[in-house]
């Protein structure tokens, strides 16, 4: 399922796009899976048609979804794919991760606070997607 | 004296412009509300008190001015104005019922600022399937077919209108399903497996029957109707069954349409109690027992 907050202090186009970022790194959203359509995901979470399909496109651009015929929009690309090794890829991840570091520190956050902060993403990220990969393995 | 005022007035005048005077409060009375806040329960109160007054206003203001109507029969213009007094259901419905309407039943996602939805593509859970479409060819070709069968020298024409009219249904109809297949389905924030069921449950109920209604039973009703004025030599029996076949639609439809209000106003208190309380399944009472 996929959850946005209207009081976050993060834009709710932001909030869609980490939201569904994260639902394919855990494996919620898999290869083939189609995607609601803009009119219904909208309707549902009660926002603007167009917050839905900037989401849409911007990840349709990032290469994890693509438009299908008849089938709407579709999940494409499956964890660990290929690109993602990818000296390139690797320091987009490295960019966004050092930009994300700095927000903490200029947030005034002391290194433990960010180091929990950075353990509790880790934690949710691959202790979900492991737990759903093999039930046994979650703690 | 009194029953000599009342009969001088015609029975449409005497029965409709009460009721459309009464009908604002009555609805304002009646709706159901699923807010589950005791303050705004307490200022919907006090409103329909004051729509039942300023409706006795209404209805004591019609009532004398029917009197006087009756008392001097000779002013035309107080009659007229007797006549068209239902005009006085517009500033009572728009400035009191829809008030308190929005009152009783807050928008879908009035919610706490979490909003939460399932990722599932609900136009591949159409329940309408290919038999649907069938049924609604097969009907509506054996309309066609019994209209050109018939002796009458404009079957033709009959039947060229009739299969216009089937054509443009087809045409409007799945956008109308579709766009009823996005209706909001706001979930609690634990997803809770009932609440996504009573919702699947109200889109598959309300999908077919504006199917069966709009496609087969509308598109049945005009063959029957066109059929009937082509084989029958008077045109009578095809403007009765028009009458009473479209009347019967009609009142279906506003009964199909008051059931899924019903219904819809309850799966949304059943959602407004577990945001309430920030639990999933199980919290407090469930939709079965509220139906």
């Amino acid at each position: 399922m996929l959850r946005i907050d209207l009081n976050a202090p993060v834009p709710l186009h932001d909030q869609l796009v980490a939201e569904l970022r994260r639902l394919v790194a855990n494996g919620e959203l898999a290869v083939g899976d189609e995607l609601p359509p803009v009119r219904q995901l909208a309707n549902d979470l009660g926002i603007n048609l167009n917050t839905v399909a900037r989401a849409y496109r911007e990840l349709t651009d990032a290469g994890l979804f693509a438009s299908a015929r008849g089938r709407g929009t579709v999940v494409i690309s499956p964890r660990g794919r290929s690109s993602a090794r990818s000296s390139e890829e690797r320091r987009k991840i490295e960019a966004a991760l050092g930009s994300a570091l700095a927000d903490a520190k200029i947030a005034g956050l002391s290194l433990e606070q960010t180091r929990a902060l950075f353990e509790r993403q880790l934690n949710k990220l691959w202790l979900s997607s492991s737990s759903k990969a093999d039930p046994r393995s979650s703690p | 004296m009194i029953a000599t005022a009342l009969l001088s007035i015609s029975w449409f005048t005497l029965i409709f412009v009460p009721l459309m005077l009464l009908l604002p409060w009555v609805c304002a009375w009646r709706w159901p509300a699923t807010t589950q806040d005791p303050e705004v329960h307490k200022q919907i109160r006090a409103r329909v008190q004051s729509l039942g007054g300023w409706t006795l206003l209404a209805l004591g203001v019609w009532s004398a001015g029917a009197w006087f109507s009756y008392l001097h029969p000779d002013q035309a213009w107080l009659a007229t104005l007797v006549r068209v007094g239902w005009i006085g259901y517009a500033p009572l419905w728009t400035m009191g019922t829809m008030r308190i309407l929005a009152l009783k039943q807050p928008s879908v996602h009035s919610g706490p600022s979490v909003r939460v939805a399932l990722l599932t593509n609900r136009e591949r859970q159409n329940p309408i399937q290919r038999w649907h479409w069938l049924c609604l060819w097969g009907f509506s070709l054996g309309w066609v077919a019994l209209i050109l069968c018939s002796p009458n020298a404009m079957r033709g024409w009959w039947a060229a209108g009739y299969a216009a009219q089937v054509l443009l249904t087809a045409a409007i109809l799945p956008w109308g399903l579709r766009l009823s297949l996005a209706e909001p389905e706001p979930m609690d924030a634990s997803a809770s497996e009932e609440l996504a069921q009573a919702y699947r449950q109200l889109r598959s109920a309300k999908l077919k029957a504006l199917f069966w209604l709009l496609g087969v039973g509308m598109l049945s009703l005009f063959g029957a109707c066109a059929a009937l004025a082509t084989w029958m030599p008077s045109g009578e029996w095809a403007a009765w069954s028009g009458a009473l076949g479209g009347s019967a639609v009609g009142i279906a439809g506003a009964l199909v349409g008051v059931y899924f209000g019903k219904r819809r106003a309850q799966i949304a208190a059943y959602k407004a109690q577990l945001d309430q309380r920030g639990e999933g399944l199980g919290a407090g009472r469930s939709l079965g027992r509220q139906s």
